[in-house]
C-alpha cells in the first residue's frame, strides 16, 4: 500500500513540475503508460490474495484517478500560461493609423447641388440638363427677352465667333424640355452659366439651379409654398424667415425676388447681410403667358412658375465661405474641407 | 437712382418713419438697396456772416475776417479764400469742431494774428471732391444755425434699385407717384410755371426720322448769364442724386430730368446753323461728343443735327462743340422724346451708359415734355436771367405711342394669386395707379397710363395687384400635386455615381472654367477646332475647352506651388469640339495624378506613381458598366502624352477616351513636377450599364492550370488575353495575369509572362483529357499567332 501512496506522490510530483505539455506527456507515460509504474502494479494482482486483491486494486485505480486529475488541472493551467504569454506578446500599438488611402470629395458646388437636386426630386421634380453654347433663341428670344430688351443689359453676355452665346441662365433647359413634353411638368435644370463680369463678388462662371412647374390653376401662393419650404429644408431651419418682394424678369409675371432672414445674424443686422437682415437667394415668378405661347402652351390653360438660383451664393451661405472666387482656384486646402 | 428722402417726401409723403419708408418701397418692387447719409454730420458748424475784412498786416493772402453768429460776439478768423468778403454768408467750424478729414479746429494763431475758427469750403465740408474759394450761402442764410440743420444733412440719400420695366420711377415725382399710390397719400404737383415770352426767336425742327422720334420741344433763351452760380439746393440736390454740379445750364436740366423724368439737353444756340434736323446719322458721319472721345457714327443711330451735320447722338450724349459754355448767351432746350428701341443697346454698343439714355431706354413719359421744358426755362431765367422766346412743339402723331388697352377678367387676379381679392379692391388699386377701367359684362378694359411702358398684357394687372396689397399678404401653400413616380432606370447608371467612385478612390473634385488659354490648349489638342470668345475676358480665358486637361493641368500647378506633392483631381463638365460642320458638347470625366501613390504611411513605402495606378481608376469607373469586357486599351498617340504611355480607349469600335503619361515636355514647359498622368472619357458611353441576366452557377469544380510563356517584349498582354480567350470559347471561365519577368537568364529581346486558366464546364466536370486538349488548342495559337511558347 506505501508503494502506492508513495508512486502517487512521486507522480504528482512531477506533474507540478511540468512545464510544458511534453513533460506531462512524459509524466502520463511513467505511470499511466503499458508500461508505466502505476499500469505495472496492477499486474502484481494476481500474486495476492483474495481479500487483498479488490483492496489494493481499488486503491491503483482510485490512485490513477487523482493522478489523471493533476494530469488535466495542470494541462489546462499550462495552456493558459502559454496563450497569456502569447497574447502578451503581440501586442499592437492600435493607435497607428490604418492601411489604405482615405476618401477624397466632392466640390462643394457639387455637394450643394446635390442637396438641391434630392429636396425637388422628393416631389417629382425630374432633373434636366443642357447645352452650354446656347442659341439666341433658347437664352433670350424664347425667354420674351427680344434683341432690344434692356434686361440684356444685365446679362453681360459672352458670344462665340459661330455665332451662339454662352448660356447666362439654365433657363433655355426649360424651353427645350417644353418643347419635348407637355404639362404636367416639373423639372429643375441646374448647370454652368457664364456672365461677362469678374470682380469680388462676380465670376465669369457660376452656378444655376432653375425650375419649373406648369399645370392648370398654379398659383403665386404655391411658388411662395414650395419655395418658402425648400429654403426652410435646404438651410435646415425649421422656422426660417422668408420674403418676396416684386421684381422684374421679362420670362416671369408677376415675378419675385426671394430674401430669407439673414444665416449671419437671423435678421438683426450684420456684415454678411450689410445691415438689412435680409439675403436675396431666389429670383421666381409667375411663367410669362408670351413663354407658354412659345413652346405652343395655351396660358388659358396653363400656368406655373419659375425659379432660379445661384448655387455659388448658397454654398457660401451654407458653409460660411467668404470669398466666391476661391471656388474655381481648386486648392487643395479648400477642396479637402469639404470632405 | 439715388434720391434724397425729404425731396421724394416733398412729392409724398406718408405717415411712416424711415425704416418703415424703405421697407414698404422694397416690397412694392422699388428695391432699397442702400440708405446713405446726406452729409456729414458736423458738430459746432454754424452759418455766420463776414462783417468786415482786412488785410492781415504779416501775410499778403490772408485777411482777418469778423464773423458775426449770431448771439455771441463776433468772431475774429484768419482766411486765405480770395472770395471772403464782406457781407457773404459763409460755414464757420468752431473752435473744439472736427472736419470730416479729420481736423481739428483749435483756437490759433496764425502769423501773429488770433483764429477763434476756419470758413470752409465745400471741399472742406466733403460736399464737393474740389472746390474754389470758400462756400458761397444764400443771403437769407440765419447766423448762428447749424450746418447740420440748414444743409438737412440728417437727411438720408436712397439708393433705389430700379428693375429695367420701372422707368417710370427714375424721378423723385416718378417715385413718389408709385408710393403715394401704393400707400394712399397725396401727390403733389408743381404751381403752374409762369415763363414770359419776351422775344421772337424760335428754333426751326424738323423730324425726320419718323417713330423714332416723333416729339420734340425746343426753345431759345437769349441773354442768359451761364456763368451764374446755381443756387445751393439744387447743387444739394445733385449732390444727394450723385450727379456733379457743372454749370448754371447744365445744372437746371439735370436737375429737371431728376424732379419730373424728362432728360433735357442744351445746346449753344450761336454754335448752331440752320434748322435742327432729328434724322438717323449717316454712316460716314463722325461727332467730337461731350467726354472729349471722337465718336464714328452709324446709320442705326439717332442724331441731332444742323446744317452742319450731327450736334448730338439724341438721347445718349451731346456733342462736345456744340455744348453749353460760362460764355453762353444763347440756349436752345431741347426736351423731346425718343422712342425707347432707337436708344436701348445703342449707348452699350458705344461704351456709354447716361442718364438720359438710361431713360430713355427705359421709356420717358411722352406727354410731360412741354411741362419740363416750362420748368426748366421758368429756373433758367429766375438764375440766369435772359430773355425767353416761345416754344416749339413739333408732334408726329401718328407715331406718338399710345397706352394699350389691357382687356382683364378680374377673376383671373385671385386665381393667379391664389388669394380672393374683391372686384372694388381691385378697381380701386387701378384708380391710384393712374388707370383708367371701362366695365363691360364681359371683361374689363384697362389702360396703363402714359408713364407705364411696362404694361400690355393681363398678367401685368396681377402684378400690380399683388405689388399694392404686398406679396406678404398672399399665402404661402405648396401645390397640390399629381402622384407621380420617375423612372429609375437599371440599364443607366446616373454621372453622380462616377464622381462618387473617384471620390472613393481618394480624388477631390475640382471644378476649373470652361473658357481656357489658347496656347494651353494648343498643347493638348492643336488639331482641334476650338470656339472662340469674340468678347473674352482675357486672352487666359478666350477660347471654350476642348478637354478638361488644360484646367486639371492649371488646377494640378496651383496646387503643386502650395507643397502639395500628391494631387489626385478629377472633373465632369462639357468640352466644346468644333468639328467639319457640327458643334458637339459633349460631358466627359477626366483625371490627374501626380506624386507618390498613397499616403505616407508607417505600413507600406510609397513609390511614384505610374501609369496602372491611373488606369486601375479608370477600369474601376469601367467596371461599374457592368460590361468592362467591351472597352480596350489600344495604344496610341495623343499629342499631349508621352508616345510610348499612351492609350486610346475603345467602346464597340469607337474611341471614347484616352488614358497615358503628360508628354515630359509639355511638363516641363508648364512647370510641373514628376510624372503625371491623365485620363479623359465620355461619360455618355459610361453611363450604360448592362441589366444583369442571371446565367445559373455550375454544379462541377473549376480546374486551375498556369502557364509560364515565353514571348518577344513587343507582344502585349493584351494580344495574348485576346489570342486565349479567342482560342478557349467557353470553356475559359477566368483570365488572370499575375506574373511579367524580364532577366538575363531570358533570351535577349524575350520576356516570361505568366496567366492563370479557370476552365470549367458548365453540365459536367471535365477530364483531365479534355482540359490537356484545350490546353495544348491554346499552346498551338500562341505559337502560331504570337511565336510564345512555355517557357522550359
Amino acid at each position: 500500500m506505501a508503494d502506492i501512496d508513495g508512486l502517487l506522490k512521486q507522480a504528482i510530483g512531477q506533474v507540478e513540475t511540468a512545464q510544458n505539455p511534453a513533460d506531462l506527456d512524459a509524466v502520463r507515460v511513467a505511470y499511466l503508460g503499458k508500461k508505466g509504474e502505476l499500469t505495472g502494479l496492477l499486474k502484481t494482482l494476481g500474486g495476492m490474495t483474495p481479500e487483498q486483491r479488490p483492496l489494493f486494486g481499488d486503491a491503483i485505480n482510485r490512485a490513477k484517478q487523482q493522478l489523471e486529475t493533476a494530469l488535466s488541472l495542470r494541462r489546462q493551467a499550462i495552456r493558459q500560461q502559454q496563450l497569456a504569454e502569447q497574447l502578451s506578446s503581440e501586442t499592437l500599438d492600435v493607435t497607428l493609423p490604418g492601411r489604405g488611402d482615405s476618401a477624397g470629395g466632392l466640390h462643394p458646388i457639387s455637394r450643394t447641388l446635390r442637396r438641391i437636386e434630392a429636396l425637388f426630386r422628393q416631389l417629382g421634380f425630374e432633373i434636366h440638363d443642357g447645352p452650354e453654347l446656347e442659341d439666341d433663341y433658347h437664352n433670350f428670344e424664347a425667354l420674351n427677352i427680344p434683341a432690344e430688351h434692356p434686361a440684356r443689359a444685365m446679362h453681360d453676355t459672352f458670344y462665340c465667333t459661330n455665332g451662339l452665346l454662352l448660356r447666362t441662365h439654365t433657363s433655355p433647359v426649360q424651353i427645350r424640355a417644353m418643347e419635348k413634353q407637355g404639362p404636367p411638368i416639373r423639372l429643375i435644370a441646374p448647370g454652368r452659366v457664364y456672365r461677362r463680369d469678374s470682380d469680388l463678388t462676380h465670376t465669369p462662371m457660376f452656378h444655376q439651379v432653375e425650375g419649373l412647374m406648369i399645370d392648370k390653376d398654379i398659383s403665386l401662393a404655391n411658388l411662395k409654398g414650395l419655395l418658402s419650404r425648400f429654403l426652410q429644408l435646404f438651410f435646415e431651419q425649421e422656422n426660417l424667415k422668408t420674403r418676396f418682394r416684386p421684381s422684374f424678369f421679362p420670362f416671369t409675371e408677376p415675378s419675385a425676388e426671394v430674401d430669407v432672414a439673414c444665416v449671419g445674424c437671423a435678421g438683426n443686422g450684420c456684415r454678411i447681410c450689410s445691415h438689412s437682415g435680409w439675403l436675396e437667394v431666389l429670383g421666381s415668378g409667375m411663367v410669362h403667358p408670351n413663354v407658354l405661347r412659345n413652346v405652343g402652351l395655351d396660358p388659358q390653360t396653363y400656368s406655373g412658375f419659375a425659379f432660379g438660383m445661384g448655387v455659388e451664393r448658397l454654398a457660401m451661405l451654407r458653409y460660411g465661405i467668404d470669398d466666391l472666387r476661391i471656388f474655381f482656384d481648386n486648392d487643395l486646402r479648400f477642396l479637402r474641407q469639404f470632405n | 437712382m439715388l434720391i434724397s428722402e425729404s425731396w421724394l417726401r416733398e412729392w409724398a409723403n406718408p405717415e411712416l418713419n424711415h425704416e418703415q419708408l424703405c421697407e414698404r418701397l422694397t416690397l412694392a418692387g422699388l428695391e432699397i438697396g442702400a440708405v446713405l447719409p446726406a452729409g456729414p454730420a458736423l458738430d459746432k458748424l454754424v452759418v455766420g456772416t463776414i462783417l468786415s475784412t482786412q488785410q492781415h498786416p504779416n501775410a499778403d493772402r490772408l485777411q482777418l475776417c469778423k464773423v458775426d453768429i449770431g448771439n455771441i460776439e463776433p468772431l475774429d478768423i484768419v482766411c486765405g479764400a480770395p472770395n471772403a468778403r464782406q457781407g457773404l454768408k459763409v460755414a464757420v467750424a468752431l473752435v473744439g469742431s472736427k472736419l470730416p478729414d479729420g481736423l481739428k479746429i483749435k483756437k490759433s494763431k496764425i502769423r501773429g494774428e488770433i483764429s477763434l475758427g476756419m470758413l470752409c469750403s465745400s471741399q472742406e465740408l466733403g460736399l464737393d471732391q474740389e472746390s474754389v474759394g470758400i462756400l458761397e450761402l444764400p443771403a437769407d442764410a440765419p447766423d448762428g444755425e447749424s450746418l447740420n440743420d440748414y444743409f438737412n444733412w440728417q437727411d438720408h440719400i436712397l439708393e433705389v434699385e430700379l428693375t429695367p420695366n420701372r422707368g417710370d420711377c427714375l424721378s423723385a415725382r416718378g417715385l413718389a407717384r408709385d408710393l403715394a399710390a401704393i400707400c394712399e397719400t397725396e401727390l403733389s404737383s408743381l404751381p403752374t410755371a409762369s415763363v414770359v415770352v419776351e422775344i421772337d426767336a424760335v428754333p426751326t425742327i424738323n423730324l425726320e426720322a419718323g417713330p423714332a422720334c416723333p416729339r420734340y420741344v425746343g426753345r431759345i433763351i437769349s441773354g442768359v448769364n451761364a456763368a451764374a452760380t446755381t443756387p445751393l439746393w439744387i447743387r444739394e440736390r445733385l449732390r444727394r442724386s450723385g450727379i456733379r454740379s457743372l454749370s448754371l445750364l447744365v445744372d437746371i436740366a439735370n436737375y429737371v430730368m431728376l424732379e419730373l423724368g424728362q432728360p433735357l439737353h442744351a445746346f449753344d444756340r450761336s454754335k448752331l446753323s440752320g434748322p435742327i434736323q432729328v434724322r438717323m446719322a449717316r454712316a460716314d458721319e463722325s461727332l467730337l461728343l461731350l467726354n472729349g472721345e471722337q465718336q464714328r457714327l452709324t446709320d442705326n443711330l439717332l442724331v441731332i443735327a444742323d446744317d452742319q451735320g450731327p450736334v448730338a447722338v439724341a438721347g445718349i450724349i451731346g456733342g462736345l462743340d456744340s455744348a453749353v459754355t460760362n460764355a453762353t448767351t444763347e440756349v436752345l432746350i431741347e426736351s423731346a422724346w425718343f422712342t425707347p428701341t432707337i436708344i436701348a443697346g445703342r449707348a452699350r454698343e458705344m461704351g456709354l451708359h447716361t442718364e438720359a439714355s438710361h431713360r430713355f431706354e427705359r421709356g420717358v413719359d411722352p406727354t410731360i415734355q412741354l411741362e419740363a421744358m416750362e420748368r426748366a426755362c421758368e429756373l433758367i431765367l429766375e438764375f440766369g436771367g435772359g430773355q425767353c422766346g416761345p416754344y416749339v412743339d413739333q408732334q408726329l402723331h401718328a407715331h406718338l405711342p399710345q397706352p394699350p388697352t389691357v382687356e382683364l377678367k378680374p377673376a383671373l387676379i385671385g386665381r393667379r394669386l391664389g388669394i380672393d381679392v374683391g372686384e372694388q379692391q381691385i378697381k380701386s388699386i387701378f384708380d391710384r395707379l393712374g388707370m383708367t377701367t371701362a366695365i363691360s359684362a364681359e371683361h374689363w378694359s384697362v389702360t396703363p397710363p402714359p408713364w407705364r411702358f411696362d404694361i400690355g398684357i393681363a398678367e401685368d394687372m396681377v402684378e400690380e395687384v399683388a405689388r399694392v396689397i404686398g406679396y406678404d399678404a398672399i399665402p404661402a401653400i405648396l401645390p397640390s400635386l399629381d402622384p407621380t413616380m420617375l423612372p429609375v432606370a437599371d440599364g443607366e447608371t446616373n454621372g453622380d455615381r462616377f464622381a462618387d467612385m473617384m471620390v472613393d478612390r481618394g480624388y477631390q473634385e475640382a471644378i476649373t472654367y470652361s473658357f481656357v488659354d489658347p496656347d494651353l490648349q494648343q498643347l493638348f489638342a492643336p488639331e482641334q477646332s476650338a470656339v472662340e470668345l469674340i468678347n473674352p475676358l482675357s486672352t487666359e480665358m478666350s477660347v471654350m475647352r476642348t478637354s478638361l486637361w488644360p484646367g486639371l493641368v492649371n488646377a494640378l500647378q496651383f496646387n503643386q506651388h502650395r507643397q502639395h506633392s500628391r494631387v489626385r483631381l478629377f472633373e465632369r463638365g462639357q468640352v466644346f469640339k468644333l468639328n467639319a460642320k457640327e458643334l458637339l458638347q459633349p460631358t466627359v470625366i477626366s483625371a490627374i495624378i501626380a506624386g507618390e501613390n498613397r499616403q505616407k504611411s508607417w505600413a507600406e513605402p510609397s513609390r511614384p506613381v505610374d501609369y496602372y495606378d491611373l488606369k486601375g481608376d479608370l477600369e474601376y469607373l469601367l467596371g461599374a458598366t457592368g460590361r468592362s469586357a467591351e472597352f480596350q486599351l489600344v495604344p496610341a498617340e495623343h499629342p499631349a502624352l508621352h508616345p510610348g504611355r499612351s492609350a486610346s480607349l475603345v467602346n464597340d469600335g469607337n474611341p471614347i477616351g484616352w488614358v497615358g503619361e503628360l508628354h515630359p515636355q509639355i511638363a516641363e514647359r508648364l512647370q510641373l513636377n514628376g510624372r503625371i498622368y491623365l485620363f479623359e472619357v465620355l461619360l455618355e458611353p459610361l453611363s450604360q450599364r448592362k441589366v444583369p441576366d442571371y446565367g445559373g452557377v455550375s454544379k462541377y469544380p473549376s480546374m486551375r492550370r498556369d502557364l509560364a510563356l515565353l514571348v518577344d517584349n513587343e507582344i502585349t498582354a493584351g494580344q495574348i488575353e485576346n489570342c486565349i480567350r479567342g482560342a478557349a470559347g467557353e470553356l475559359l471561365k477566368n483570365f488572370w495575369l499575375f506574373d511579367v519577368y524580364r532577366g538575363e537568364e531570358l533570351p535577349a529581346g524575350k520576356k516570361s509572362i505568366a496567366v492563370g486558366l479557370e476552365i470549367g464546364d458548365y453540365n459536367k466536370t471535365l477530364e483531365d483529357a479534355q482540359i490537356d486538349a484545350l490546353i495544348s488548342r491554346l499552346l498551338q495559337s500562341l505559337a502560331e499567332q504570337l511565336d510564345a511558347h512555355l517557357r522550359d
